[in-house]
């Protein structure tokens, strides 16, 4: 059991160090803070991760101005989801000896025969003052707003800081910041504990610090702020912290005991604000304030036709980097272009609000050669030189090599822009300015179309012509209908007379007669007959509703005459039945 | 009488096509007037373009493109009300134009009070008939009239069946012509809008300066005028936000309009 107890341990020490062996190893050195006066000990920590093999201690550089104190190693092992993860981290306090900005580090370590380093890091040190801000006075508690520059142009950051200094426990803090119009407040990274020194007395000192920007030129006046907390009365304390006064032996029911609320105000602070200078200003300049760097890169230089290399550029610094445009990548004549989504990475710390914009761009050549990739360029203010600075990035060679030409037909964006990159990414168009659109200066500008229509006097013959036009047309074909009836009436009133007069005219003409019979009745019953038959006789008449015996009358007049005309005989007027003449006044009664 | 038909007929045609040719020599008159206005306002002369545009409007050339170039001029000249009035005319009459509409939006956007058009849910707007000038509008109903009654005309002398299906569908048209061109027309004249000409305007309980202050407007601000009375005029802006202000604060949209 032992042996198998032994062989396990043996186990996991070997992939504990097998794991922690190859890991990544890095050194980083960070303070507790960024500014400290000649009294204060300010805590510096090295921290090596990625390795257990710690057993040499860092080498500082930069510490030629401080007194520095080792505080301790120590280390640790973590085992999350079966990644093994170890560190070493040293503790020094350090006592600055003189005021001044200082740059401490970088840290050295030398593990597994490599020399690694740490970044580095500033610290300002100033002269221990009795009131170096806007605070409520001293005693057991109170609190201090200062803030770094209370001169600055719009959009340039400024140091907001405020410590609360108590040599008693407080308890639930709360702190209000007081709102400025075109002011804003951000917040720079977690309250800082330290310890110090003021006017001779010690003090735990909690500090926040805040990015201020103005947005507006101008005078302003940073209001109070406020800190609320509750003081724990000292009756209210239990007997474990009287009796240990260690923060270990804390009252483990602390929270139930009594406290004085007590509310703390800093002094209002003036600011002034300027404009950004007009004179200089370039014709790109975005409105970035700060102090920026830009960088670029294409990769690879050289490449096949159809093949794609990325070009990354990249902007960094301390600043208003939300103001960092999206640069325009212009068109080649050799190559495709396809830009990714530019990607901002805002980072804060006690010296203010920074950041690095990414851009990239995948190039994909068509044609081999040696070609340039134009340069870069970016504008901003530095408000520490109180100039405009343009940034341009180096002119880019690349070098194509003849490619396959299939390479070249069948390549597809979505396949090489980096790493990430699904498929040509649409940028969203960004709004750089306002205005309105221009004047319209067109001659045709000076009339409103249809507007003489439907305006003046010719509003009503417009509106109301068509009807009138059908009107008159209606008017028009009813008249003539009219009209038309007129004439037939006349034609058959003066039918007989017209027959009387013709009859009459005729002696012995059979035929003569039957035309004036066909007359009266192509008069009377408004026909257009040629030649009148006895059954078309019987048959119109019938229509008429003509009395019968009169019908018959005249149908055997009729074909008698008829009779006599192709007989080739003359028609006695005397020798008909009945005088014809009668017979045809009878008719015209009937017909009436 | 057919004589009679025809000369009506040709004195319809000549109140159609007359005006315009009279109308083509008058733009020569005003196209000098119009190039000097707008070559005031590109040399940032714009209280020159602003007369210049005046006159024209005076002188009978009130067109949508007018108002809007004047817009322009007092928008620059920082006429935010005056401004926001011009547009809005010129959105009479061209109510399609996107500059029109971009400015608009653009000088509404300046406007310091949080109220939207009163007209915004209008019938007119509703149905779409916002998008034509009353002028459009009664074209398309002469157009559908003289169509109607042609066909009517056809069917005195002729009556076919096609005849007798089209001019169903006629009729159905111009009813639905003849009912947008009634709510163009009563949305013209019931228009009731005004603008807020001067920066801020106080509206009181009563039209008499002694009477309490119950809100302040702001320019731009596009107000329901009710009536006046002497020097005052009752104005609504939502419906719980009545009252009484000089009239020389505001200017109503249809004052101008023809």
């Amino acid at each position: 059991m032992k042996k198998s107890t032994a062989a396990l341990a043996m186990l996991i020490y070997l992939l504990l160090f097998w794991a922690t062996a190859f890991a990544d190893v890095s050194v980083t050195l960070k303070m507790d803070r960024v500014e400290a006066t000649l009294v204060d000990t300010v805590q510096m920590q090295v921290s090596v991760s990625g390795t257990r093999a710690g057993n040499a201690a860092p080498v500082l550089k930069g510490m030629e101005s401080f007194q520095v104190t080792q505080g301790g190693t120590s280390s640790r092992v973590e085992i999350v989801n079966g990644s093994v993860s170890s560190s070493v981290d040293f503790t020094y306090f350090i006592q600055p000896q003189k005021t001044g900005t200082f740059t401490i580090g970088p840290a050295e370590i030398e593990v597994d025969g490599r020399k690694l380093s740490s970044n580095t890091v500033t610290l300002d040190v100033t002269k221990a003052s009795q009131s170096s801000g806007a605070g409520t006075g001293t005693g057991p508690v109170f609190i201090e707003a200062s803030i770094s520059t209370d001169d600055i142009y719009v959009e340039e950051q400024s140091i907001y800081t405020i410590k609360l200094y108590h040599r008693v426990d407080v308890d639930e803090l709360s702190l209000k910041l007081p709102e400025v119009a075109h002011v804003s407040f951000k917040q720079l990274g977690q309250p800082h504990n330290y310890q110090t020194v003021y006017a001779g007395v010690s003090y735990a000192v909690m500090e926040v610090r805040y990015a201020l920007l103005a947005s507006k030129a101008g005078g302003f006046v940073i209001g109070p702020s406020r800190m609320n907390m509750i003081v724990p009365q000292a009756g209210g304390r239990s007997m474990f912290n009287n009796f240990f006064n260690d923060p270990f032996f804390k009252d483990p029911f602390s929270s139930f005991s009594s406290g004085r609320p007590l509310h703390l105000s800093t002094r209002p602070i003036d600011l002034t604000v300027h404009d950004l200078p007009q004179k200089d200003k370039p014709a790109d300049f975005s409105g970035l304030v700060g102090d920026f760097k830009m960088t670029s890169q294409l990769e690879p230089a050289r490449l096949k036709a159809g093949e794609s290399a990325t070009l990354t550029i990249r902007v960094s610094g301390r600043g208003n980097t939300t103001r960092i445009p999206d640069i325009d990548f212009p068109e080649l004549s050799f190559a495709q272009v396809y830009g990714d989504q530019p990607v901002l990475e805002s980072t804060s710390n006690g010296h203010g609000i920074g950041g690095t914009k990414t851009m990239k761009w995948a190039l994909v050549p068509e044609k081999e050669g040696r070609f340039e990739i134009p340069e870069f360029m970016l504008s901003f203010f530095n408000p520490d030189t109180h100039t405009y600075h343009t940034l341009r990035t180096p002119r880019q060679a690349l070098t194509v090599l003849p490619g396959k030409k299939q390479e070249v037909a069948v390549f597809n964006a979505s396949s090489h822009i980096g790493k990430n990159h699904q498929e040509p990414l649409k940028r969203k168009i960004q709004q750089i300015g306002e205005d309105i659109l221009p004047i319209h200066t067109a001659a045709k500008d000076l009339s409103v179309p249809f507007r003489t229509l439907a305006s003046g006097w010719r509003f009503w013959p417009t509106l109301f012509g068509p009807v009138i036009v059908y009107l008159l047309l209606l008017a028009g074909s009813n008249l003539r209908n009219r009209s038309r009836q007129g004439l037939k009436r006349s034609r058959a009133k003066n039918a007989f007379r017209k027959f009387k007069k013709r009859y009459q005219a005729v002696q012995n003409d059979g035929a003569g007669i039957l035309d004036a019979f066909t007359a009266y009745l192509n008069d009377k019953l408004n026909l257009c007959i040629g030649t009148l038959t006895a059954d078309d006789m019987v048959r119109f008449l019938g229509k008429q509703h003509v009395n019968g015996e009169v019908v018959n009358k005249i149908r055997q007049n009729i074909e008698m005459i008829e009779s006599a005309v192709y007989a080739g005989n003359d028609v006695k007027k005397a020798n008909m039945a009945d005088d014809f003449l009668k017979l045809v006044k009878a008719l015209e009664k009937e017909i009436r | 009488m057919t004589r009679l038909v025809r000369l009506a007929a040709a004195g319809l045609l000549i109140c159609c096509l007359a005006p315009e040719r009279l109308m083509a020599q008058n733009i020569n008159s005003g196209a000098e007037s119009f190039f000097e206005a707008n070559q005031a306002y590109k040399n940032g002369q714009f209280q020159k373009a602003v007369d210049g545009y005046q006159k024209l409007i005076e002188a009978g050339f009130d067109t949508g493109h007018v108002y809007f170039n004047l817009g322009n001029a007092y928008f620059r000249l920082g006429a935010l009300g005056k401004a926001i009035l011009y547009y809005e005319r010129a959105r009479l009459l061209i109510p399609r134009d996107d500059d029109l509409a971009f400015n608009l939006a653009h000088a509404k956007e300046q406007v310091v009070d949080a109220v939207g058009d009163p007209q915004s849910i209008s019938m007119a707007k509703i149905i779409g008939l916002d998008s034509f000038n009353r002028y459009e509008v009664f074209l398309i109903f002469t157009v559908v009239n003289i169509l109607f009654f042609s066909l009517l005309a056809v069917r005195l002398y002729k009556k076919s069946e096609w005849s007798y299906y089209l001019s169903i569908l006629a009729a159905i048209a111009i009813s639905v012509c003849a009912g947008a061109l009634v709510l163009k027309w009563y949305g013209a004249v019931a228009d009731n809008r005004a603008v807020i000409l001067s920066k801020e305007t106080l509206v009181r309980a009563g039209p008499d300066t002694k009477d309490i202050v119950l809100f302040k407007i702001h320019e731009g601000t596009l107000v329901n005028y009710e009536h006046k009375e002497g020097d005052w005029v009752l104005l609504h802006v939502l419906k719980d936000k009545r009252g009484w202000t000089e009239s020389n604060q505001l200017e109503l949209l249809r004052n101008e309009i023809r």
